[in-house]
């Protein structure tokens, strides 16, 4: 009997349930508890250092002013907008991000017990890089002449001198700082005007480096002595500047000029070698084990650290590709695109736990990034991407020392680390989110809040409720049609997507071998815009979801999870397009477009001594066709299974790997015609002829590889 | 709303730390129950988590900030439409 129970320990830690983590974590799936973490004595953090950094950054660089900037010909490349086109021109906005490395070097000093000061120098090279075609109306006389152009931005290096101010809890150190700050900056804004307006190109560039302030804050966590990790978040703002051009076309030498307003934020992962320190030269000439005073020990505080890694292929085919009911146009007429469709994607996210324990707190904090390769290799839906994904992280307090209720405050960003808007050549990269793990690569910085409490009615019946806001910020995606006719493709729409309220109750219970939760959900967001104008507001939406588990009472047979959601939304407001007469503002929808979303699935694991295995199998179903409008298209009702195999092996007490194999299939129901037969297309502006598209059958495999290490 | 929900964490972390000055003697990992138990550590996590994430069904489009290895107990729920970011900008016209 002591075997079975044994062995339903390590089935339900190596499960990676949720609701196995209250056992005894032999294995690191979960944060490691106080128990394998040996408590460090606190280091004074007086002495001197350098090391090295990465990170990811973006910025925006606001466009307004420009003067010159002309064609041959004396045309002013940039004119007000044109009352017939209304084509984008400045100001405007230029998103920039990617990714940056460099080195660091200062020193700090310990003062008034836990108090802590310093200086910092620090230089990364950059590749911050931000490009936008525009379409350009310089031919006054003639506005229908349009001209495409790009914009492109890149900042290649950073620096800066500052000061900083922290508070140290032994082994970790808050802290901010500020100071002065450079950036060097290049721009390349490159137009080409249509053959037949007789206008030779032009390529106006330019470089400068520029100063201002930056403030930033992080948290630093020191090791072996000598050795810190830190992760820090960083402000630039290095004002407005007037950046002067040069066409590098021109042989007679043609300026121009523009204002830029340039902001930066950055996040920067560093690893700092000490080597002076106060500490250990006190321990090594008073042969004190540690040179800490009291002062500076408390509060004590045990730290466990997590790294989680995965590698995710995935493989899909299907007798269409995506979306489903892509068009060609064939002699101006669109006509579906039945080619038969294929993909595949390789994603791998990776994320860093840190989780402190004393008697009253415990602090967890998270960062999340990752790298996807993408490829739609359906013909005429061809396209493929390879870009860092936007980085998430997390950090949360909670109170431990009233009896009866825990409070927590959380926190969550998202970082736009990733490529919100895709180039026409990526943009088909964008495949079914059913067949693949990710098809949205990044987005805008958002802001996330959240409170709330657990209120343990006994050990084990546990009633939680929470309030989380998401403030989410502005980003820029691709237009996502070609407009009928096959014209030029369109650019980027500024998206600034709603904020979100959520209320969250939950209910957890775990007796014996059996253990469950159910929670619900409300959420309210607010309008989403598209280029300034009110474009959606989605209805309330209401979520149930709940799991249970129960680890059988034999040998080796293990544990049994099930799990089960369904989320229903009301109808949206939404942007009444027709052909005359239409509201200006949003209207409620005539029919809910928002499809009812039902998923069960089902999980067992065998448990043999470190090695858990089993079957793995999902069924999800959306109950109607949905309208998704930014695509003209319907989004059909849908099945989805799954059945694959998953195991965990404990290869000791700090080390788990995971392996989990999938076969998908997806069936799409009959994307309807309307009762006209028709569509209406933003784009035209007028009602384009529909089609029919078939039953959509898909299939896929998906391979999944990781470990989770604990230190 | 913002504001208000901004103004409540600042106010909470203000209690914490009174709280903390207080010096609460707490042996439990993740506190005590209404009757002095110690509550169920893992179970009193997972709660937590749950709580925030589903608190955060827009946090990112990525992702949820959790570890890859969990990343299937939140995956689904609050996964609406293929792509949830994409915007309904209008709906087609009227016959």
């Amino acid at each position: 009997m002591k075997r079975v129970f044994v062995a339903g320990i390590a089935i339900a830690v190596l499960s990676g349930s949720a609701w196995a983590a209250d056992i005894p974590q032999k294995l690191p799936v979960k944060a490691a508890p106080p128990s394998s973490v040996a408590s460090i004595p606190a280091p004074t953090w007086t002495g001197c250092y350098f090391g090295g950094h990465l990170g990811s950054g973006w910025e925006r660089d606001y466009f307004s002013n420009p003067t010159g900037f002309e064609l041959a010909g004396g045309s002013p490349l940039f004119t007000p907008p044109s009352p017939l086109y209304a084509l984008p021109t400045l100001p405007l906005d230029q998103p920039v991000s990617g990714f940056l490395g460099g080195v660091q070097a200062g020193c700090k000093y310990q003062f008034a017990g836990n108090w802590v000061t310093g200086i910092e120098d620090d230089f990364s090279t950059a590749h911050l890089f931000g490009f936008r075609e525009l379409t350009l109306t310089p031919f006054v006389a003639n506005p229908a002449t349009l001209v495409p152009a790009s914009l492109q931005t890149e900042t290649d290096w950073l620096a800066s001198t500052t000061a900083n101010l922290g508070y140290s809890f032994g082994n970790m150190l808050l802290y901010a700082k500020g100071g002065m700050a450079w950036s060097h900056n290049k721009y390349d804004l490159y137009a080409t005007p249509p053959v037949v307006s007789g206008v030779a190109a032009a390529d106006f560039q330019a470089s400068e480096t520029r100063a201002g302030w930056t403030l930033g804050a992080g948290i630093e966590y020191r090791f072996w002595n000598n050795f810190s990790a830190q992760i820090e978040y960083n402000y630039y703002d290095f004002g407005t500047r007037s950046v002067q051009f040069k066409d590098q076309l021109s042989t007679s030498g043609s300026f121009g000029s523009v204002d830029v307003k340039q902001q930066i934020q950055a996040i920067k992962f560093g690893l700092n070698y000490y080597f002076w320190n106060a500490a250990n030269s006190a321990a090594s000439s008073t042969n004190a084990s540690v040179a800490v005073s009291a002062a500076a020990a408390p509060p004590s505080m045990t730290w466990s650290q997590t790294f989680s890694s995965e590698v995710r292929y995935f493989s899909w085919h299907s007798n269409r590709g995506v979306p489903s009911n892509a068009v060609i146009f064939s002699s101006g007429s669109p006509a579906p695109l039945t080619t038969p469709g294929s993909g595949a994607e390789l994603y791998i996210p990776y994320a860093t736990q840190l989780v402190g324990q004393s008697n009253d707190f415990k602090i967890e904090l998270l960062g999340r990034g990752g790298w996807v390769w993408a490829r739609q290799s359906t013909a005429g839906l061809t396209g493929e991407v390879a870009t860092a994904t936007d980085a998430v992280m997390s950090g949360t307090i909670t109170y431990l020392g009233l009896q009866g209720i825990q409070p927590f405050a959380s926190l969550s960003l998202n970082l736009p680390t990733g490529l919100a808007a895709l180039s026409p050549a990526a943009v088909n990269a964008r495949m079914d989110p059913d067949l693949v793990d990710i098809a949205s690569f990044g987005e805008g910085f958002n802001v996330g809040p959240t409170l709330g409490f657990n209120l343990p009615l006994t050990s084990s019946l546990i009633l939680t409720a929470s309030v989380g806001y998401t403030q989410r910020g502005t980003f820029d995606r691709e237009a996502p049609l070609t407009p009928p006719g096959g014209g030029a493709a369109p650019t980027t729409t500024s998206i600034n997507p709603g904020d979100v309220l959520t209320f969250t109750g939950s209910v957890g219970y775990k007796v014996g071998q059996f253990s469950g939760n159910l929670t619900g959900t409300i959420s309210e967001e607010t309008t989403t815009t598209a280029n300034g104008m009110p474009f959606i507001r989605p209805g309330m939406r209401y979520l149930i979801a709940g799991s249970g588990s129960y680890i059988w009472p034999w040998e080796h047979v293990g544990q049994t999870t099930v799990s089960a959601s369904a989320s229903h939304s009301n109808r949206n407001e939404v942007l009444f397009q027709c052909l005359t007469g239409c509201p200006t503002s949003l209207v409620t929808e005539p029919f809910n477009t928002n499809s009812n979303l039902y998923r069960i699935a089902v999980e067992h694991l065998f448990a043999f001594d470190q090695l858990a295995f089993g079957p793995t199998g999902s069924f999800l179903y959306r109950d109607q066709n949905g309208y998704e409008p930014t695509t003209l298209q319907f989004v059909p009702a849908k099945e989805r299974w799954s059945a694959g195999m998953l195991a965990r092996y404990a290869a000791n007490q700090n080390l788990t790997l995971n392996a989990r194999i999938e076969h998908v299939w997806t069936q799409e129901d009959e994307n309807p015609a309307l009762p006209s037969n028709q569509q209406y297309s933003i784009l035209a502006g007028s009602t384009v002829t529909a089609f029919t598209v078939p039953v959509v059958s898909s299939t896929g495999w998906q391979f999944v590889v990781g470990a989770t290490a604990t230190f | 709303m913002r504001h208000i929900l901004y103004a409540s964490m600042l106010t909470t972390a203000c209690i914490f730390l009174l709280l903390d000055a207080a010096g609460a003697q707490v042996k439990c990992p993740e506190g005590k129950s209404m009757n002095g138990d110690c509550v169920n550590a893992g179970l009193a996590a997972t709660m937590r988590q749950t709580a925030i994430i589903f608190s955060q069904p827009k946090i990112s489009q990525t992702t949820f900030p959790i570890l890859p290895a969990a990343d299937h107990l939140y995956r689904y729920p609050n996964q609406l439409i293929p792509d949830p970011l994409k915007p309904a900008p209008a709906f087609t016209v009227s016959p």
